[in-house]
């Protein structure tokens, strides 16, 4: 998968890259409009990671070039600015979705493969790992072809955790993936643990592993070793 | 006291002053002029007695206008006051006496000579009349014009008085002022437009420098952000991933606060365009996402429809203000508590029992009043902000040992 960072803050460009290499992506960057607009007109990528506030542009405005091209390219689209009217802007000019800094590397990862589902396997493919089985289309989970019974909020967590293999989902992380921005901190922590506590339980008693450990005081993380 | 009533409060109190000055001073004059008068007559008539005597040795005898006595005595005339009683009026008058002794022919007079004098009470009740209408006139005119002057002259004033008082920073717009064409309130209106102007730009350049800052904390934070986490993937030793966890998660809480104001401020500007948003399709979803904490709090959720409850407001503030509601039901509530959700046409309850004592009604709604809980502090702020900004009430209650939040349509009664 090739995948295009567009993004002018250097110290976000390059961690957003490491992480990604480490996610098997192949990145290219690009640090303004100029350098990306050259970019996309001789390569041909998967997804391609927008900021719209660059220095010589408005990230939205390569949208449109993007569509011209025709080439099935998913686009995420970040902003710092929390705006609806970007956020609408960016999905009637063509984006997948729409991330407001700051955000976590597993939520972007997370968004990055909905978004890959979505355009290059319409939908259809199914995730798998060890026992489990996940139809994204139909927000159904297997285990041992056994078919299990989850609210959508577990449903999220699971593909949340299954997305993010081997990876410490911070309990933030995880609050904000499920209920977004606008939920106070308090009430939060006490809401991942009750619906993770659910999960394992339902998943236990299906049969399955429980995969997710606690990483105590941070935490929770899916291990496949 | 309005400035009218004051002006001729003033001019009021210094007429009656001066007009009662003019009292003592007309009297005095009147009173000198009279006696001159009286004597003058008396003066007159003494000089044709004399001649009469000269001519006829006799005169009539008009008592007790005229008197004259042949006598011994001789000296100087004088003049007095007496009271005699007037046989005619049938009561005691004052009268002026002429007093003269004369020789005529040989023989000694006696001649005395009256008039009604002027009584001192008659000026002063005819004077103090006279000044009582000419006060109760200058008061009768001057409410008149009063009330002329108020509709025509202070009207636009009061027209503009009007507009300020509706003036907001929030509303964003500029004020305008109506010509008064007097150049007292021209130049007051003047001053006031230039004001609010600056006011206003050094409002919106507040605002705009606060959302922009906002905006640019976001990425250094998210620099922080990513870069802890990426550390915190690390086998690294309890010790250490605390510490790492510790700074991260403040971070977290600095970024967090940091969308929550500029989420006051987008509500505050009217960035949220409103929908017709039906509050019992929204309330049952939101218990639902939050059933699972309801749940492991003990707790139990209780909603009561009384009717349907209609708003005009963007889904997300809509969800937000349920989730601030409810969220703070939870997280104050009793162990084993319950939570009661009342909609009706007009009204949105929810109410849970907590401490045994009210909260102060005044403060609870203010940013970063958190009264022991970890939460932001913001979330009753938002409610608030959000009800104040589409034209509904947010009021606490405490009743029966039961925290109560109310939101109502504003100008429809609880």
């Amino acid at each position: 998968m090739k995948v295009l960072i567009v993004e002018d803050e250097k110290s976000l460009r390059e961690t957003m890259a490491a992480f990604l290499q480490k996610q098997d992506f192949v990145c290219e960057t690009a640090d303004s409009y100029f350098v990306a607009e050259d970019k996309l007109a001789a390569f041909e990528y998967d997804i391609i990671i927008l900021d719209i506030t660059l220095p010589d542009g408005n990230g939205l405005d390569l949208l449109s070039t993007i569509k011209t091209l025709e080439n099935n390219t998913g686009i995420l689209v970040v902003s710092a600015r929390n705006s609806l009217d970007d956020k609408i802007r960016g999905l009637d000019l063509g984006a997948d979705d729409y991330i407001t800094k700051p955000f976590h590397l597993s939520e972007l990862n997370s968004r990055i493969r909905a978004v890959l589902r979505r355009r290059k396997f319409n939908g259809t493919k199914e995730l798998t790992f060890a026992e489990f089985r996940l139809l994204p289309e139909k927000r159904e989970v297997f285990i041992h072809h056994k078919k299990l019974e989850l609210t959508p909020k577990e449903y999220e967590l699971l593909l949340y955790f299954l997305t993010n293999k081997n990876r410490v989902l911070t309990r933030q992380s995880i609050a904000e993936h499920l209920w977004g921005d606008y939920m106070d901190m308090a009430d939060r922590f006490d809401f991942v643990y009750t619906h993770l506590n659910n999960l394992r339980k339902k998943i236990r008693k299906a049969g399955g592993n429980d995969y997710i450990k606690t990483v105590y005081g941070v935490g929770y993380k899916l291990e496949t070793e | 006291m309005k400035l009218l009533h004051k002006i001729n409060q003033r001019y009021l109190i210094s007429s009656a002053i001066v007009l009662l000055v003019g009292l003592v001073i007309f009297y005095f004059l009147i009173n000198n002029i009279a006696s001159r008068e009286i004597l003058e007559g008396l003066h007159a008539s003494e000089t044709r007695i004399v001649h009469e005597l000269g001519k006829h040795e006799t005169v009539p005898h008009l008592y007790p206008l005229i008197e004259v006595k042949p006598t011994s005595k001789t000296g100087p005339a004088y003049v007095k006051d007496t009271t005699i009683f007037d046989p005619v009026e049938k009561e005691n008058e004052v009268f002026k006496e002429l007093n003269t002794f004369r020789k005529i022919n040989g023989q000694n007079y006696h001649i005395i000579i009256r008039a009604l004098a002027v009584e001192k009470k008659d000026i002063v009740s005819s004077i103090f009349l006279s000044i009582a209408v000419i006060f109760l006139l200058l008061v009768g005119t001057l409410y008149f014009i009063n009330k002329k002057t108020t509709a025509t002259v202070w009207l636009p004033f009061y027209q503009n008085l009007a507009i300020l008082k509706k003036f907001s920073l929030k509303e964003n717009r500029k004020v305008f002022l109506h010509q008064t064409g007097i150049t007292e309130f021209d130049e007051l209106n003047k001053a006031v437009s230039g004001l609010t102007e600056k006011v206003r730009a050094d409002y919106l350049s507040l605002k705009e420098f606060t959302e922009n800052a906002s905006h640019e904390i976001q990425t250094p934070l998210s620099v922080i952000l990513m870069n802890l986490e990426e550390i915190l993937q690390q086998n690294l030793p309890e010790k250490e991933l605390t510490k790492i966890y510790q700074a991260y998660e403040a971070a977290r809480r600095l970024s967090s606060l940091n969308s929550h104001l500029l989420l006051l401020t987008k509500i505050e500007n009217g960035q949220f365009e409103a929908e017709n948003t039906v509050l019992n399709d929204v309330i049952p979803l939101r218990l639902e996402a939050f059933q699972p904490l309801i749940k492991s709090a003990g707790l139990h959720a209780n909603l009561v429809i009384k009717g349907i409850f209609q708003v005009k407001m963007h889904k997300v503030l809509v969800d937000i203000l349920i989730n601030n509601l409810l969220s703070n039901a939870i997280k104050h509530n009793r162990k084993g508590g319950e939570i009661r959700i009342t909609i009706s046409e007009n009204l949105l309850e929810v109410c849970n029992p907590g401490i045994p004592e009210p909260l102060d009604e005044k403060e609870i709604f203010n940013r970063f009043v958190k009264k022991g809980s970890k939460g932001l502090g913001l979330g009753l702020a938002i409610a608030k902000r959000i009800c104040d900004t589409h034209h509904l009430h947010l009021r606490y209650a405490f009743a029966e040992n039961r925290h109560c939040f109310t939101v109502t349509r504003e100008g429809v009664g609880r």
